[in-house]
Parts: C-alpha cells; sequence; structure tokens
C-alpha cells in the first residue's frame, strides 16, 4: 500500500518515510487536537 | 449577543476544520496499520532469513558460491522466503480490513458528532427565543392587560357596592382562559425544545462512547494482528529472537562431519524442507480458521 504525503497545519509529512512510532506520534497528536476542539466547543455550549 | 455570536464563530471554524481534521486521521490511522503490519514482516522475514544463514553455517561454513548446487539451494530458499512473506502479508491484511471497516466507522461516527453540536446549539437558541416569547408574547400581553382593566373595573363596582355587570364578570373570565391557553401553549412550545435538547445531549454522549469504544477495538485488534504475526509459523517456544534463530536440530551436526554429506541435501531436509511444512501447515489451518 502507497501511503504518500499528507499536509497538517502547513507542513508536508511522507508517511512512506516515517517510521511506526513516528506514525503513532503523529496520529495521537491529530486525535488529541480533535479531542481539545471537541471539549472546547461543549464547554462553550455548557456556559451559554 | 457577544456569547452567541462567539459559539457560533467557533462553532463555523470547528465546521471547516472538521472534515480536513477528521480526514487527516483517518489516512495516518490507516497508514499506521499498514506500518505495523510491514514492520512486523520485515522483522519476522528478517529473522527467518538470519535462522537459515546460520543453520547452513552450521551444516558447512563452506557452502557459498561456486558449490556444488549452490544456485539450486539459492533458488529455493528464495521461492520458500517469498511463500513465507506472503502468509504473513495474508494474514496481516485480513486484519487490515477489519481496522479499516472500523476507521471508516470511527469517520461516520465523529460527522455526527459535528452534526450533533451544531444540533445543539441551534436547540439552546431556540429554546432561549421560545422562553423570551414566552415572557414578552404581544397577544398575551395585551389579553393580560385588558383583563387587569376589567379586574379593575369590577373591583371598583364591588367596593361601591354596587351590582356586578354579568356581562363584564364573563368578559373577565373568558380573557382569563384566553390568557391561560396562550401561556400553556408557549410553555408546551419551551418544554419541546428542552426535551429535543435533552435528546440531542443524550445523543451526543452515545457517539463519544462509540467512538472511544471504536477507538479502542482498533487499538486491540492492532496488538492482536502484532502478536498472531509474530506467533506465526514459528517453533519451539513460539518466542520471536530479533537477529537470530537458530532451528534446534542444527545443533547434532558439528563441522567434522560436514565435509561427509552432500550439503545441499542436507540443506533442504534439514532446513527448507521443515520450514516449507510449516509454511503449509499455517496456510492450512490458522489462516484458514481465521479466514473462516
Amino acid at each position: 500500500m502507497e501511503l504518500g504525503t499528507i499536509v497538517y497545519h502547513n507542513k508536508i509529512y511522507n508517511l512512506e518515510y516515517m517510521t511506526v512510532e513516528e506514525v503513532k506520534d503523529f496520529v495521537k497528536d491529530i486525535q488529541q487536537e480533535k479531542k481539545d476542539c471537541f471539549t472546547e466547543i461543549k464547554k462553550m455550549l455548557q456556559e451559554s | 449577543m457577544e456569547k452567541e455570536q462567539e459559539i457560533w464563530l467557533a462553532l463555523k471554524k470547528l465546521y471547516e476544520s472538521a472534515e480536513n481534521s477528521i480526514k487527516t486521521d483517518a489516512i495516518v490511522s490507516r497508514a499506521y496499520t499498514d506500518k505495523i503490519s510491514t514492520e512486523t514482516i520485515r522483522q519476522k522475514v528478517e529473522a527467518q532469513k538470519n535462522a537459515i544463514i546460520i543453520g547452513i553455517h552450521e551444516i558447512n561454513p563452506k557452502f557459498q558460491e561456486g558449490s556444488k548446487n549452490y544456485t539450486a539451494i539459492q533458488n529455493c530458499i528464495v521461492e520458500t522466503m517469498g511463500n513465507y512473506e506472503k502468509s504473513l502479508i495474508e494474514l496481516s491484511q485480513f486484519y487490515d480490513g477489519k481496522i479499516e471497516q472500523l476507521i471508516i466507522r470511527k469517520v461516520e461516527l465523529e460527522a455526527n458528532l459535528v452534526g450533533a453540536l451544531i444540533n445543539e446549539a441551534y436547540l439552546k437558541d431556540k429554546r432561549v427565543k421560545r422562553e423570551k416569547q414566552k415572557d414578552n408574547d404581544k397577544v398575551k400581553n395585551k389579553i393580560k392587560h385588558s383583563i387587569k382593566m376589567v379586574f379593575d373595573k369590577l373591583s371598583k363596582k364591588k367596593n361601591e357596592n354596587k351590582p356586578l355587570d354579568v356581562r363584564l364578570m364573563n368578559y373577565f373570565n373568558s380573557g382569563k382562559d384566553v390568557a391561560n391557553e396562550i401561556e400553556e401553549k408557549l410553555e408546551c412550545k419551551v418544554n419541546k425544545t428542552k426535551v429535543a435538547e435533552k435528546d440531542n445531549l443524550a445523543v451526543i454522549e452515545k457517539i463519544e462512547k462509540e467512538i472511544r469504544l471504536t477507538e479502542e477495538e482498533i487499538k486491540k485488534i492492532n496488538e492482536r494482528k502484532k502478536q498472531f504475526l509474530l506467533d506465526a509459523m514459528e517453533i519451539g517456544d513460539k518466542s520471536l529472537v530479533t537477529t537470530i534463530r537458530k532451528p534446534r536440530v542444527f545443533k547434532k551436526i558439528t563441522r567434522f562431519f560436514a565435509s561427509r554429506f552432500n550439503t545441499s541435501k542436507v540443506i533442504m531436509n534439514t532446513i527448507i524442507e521443515p520450514l516449507n511444512q510449516r509454511i503449509e501447515a499455517f496456510k492450512m489451518n490458522e489462516l484458514a480458521d481465521i479466514k473462516g
């Protein structure tokens, strides 16, 4: 499977050349950012 | 009002960024799954290759390029290792397929979550507007005002001990009924929105729980896949040594006897054939069981 490259926050990530650990950390960062975004929205809605 | 605007702007930002981050998460998660498979398979193939090299060295350290039947043995090893790797890839693809389905499911759930959060803001907004309407309804207030005027007239007449106008009393009662009916309807609308809000919160909670469970399941399957790959076609205690693995049978053959044997035949019988048999047994048993 060709993994290709992706752009995230104006940075290019070549998934093909990244190690397992690097990709694992990258996934964690993306998921954490997403969760923080959802949490912030929920907090704003609760406080309003 | 400012707070409301803040929320709607944040929701707009969420909606715009959500599509990108959900998609990126899915792509990178899939890449991670693939990396685990390729890295584990690479480890196993390297270990098996090293085991073969060590085994051949133990049979006859002088067996090298130029030796009798070297090319034939080399070709056999290449073919066997090809089958070995192919079996491992088949095993990993089974699990990767499952993980892919879960990743797709997670994308659906996250998209639903974005929708539910936007819906929560909308329902909150609706409820506040309806509560304001309930308090400030023009028709209701006008009727209440008229009722009050009639009530004041009736009170005045009673205080002056004058006979009460029945028509006025009926007008007062009807007005009261109409005002109550309007109040009830507006209250009903507010309650309906409150119920919808409560239901939407329950939906959000349910989606979040399912996302959490899906993420845990993906992690578990990745771990399970890695372990199955490491255990596949192993002999002895099933633990994979990352650098070399020596098949036990080679310890019986010492260098002293090496020159007395047909090296290529010994290699075929003690290294290549047993490995081929393990590969076939794996395909017929574990791989077949997994595929069902």
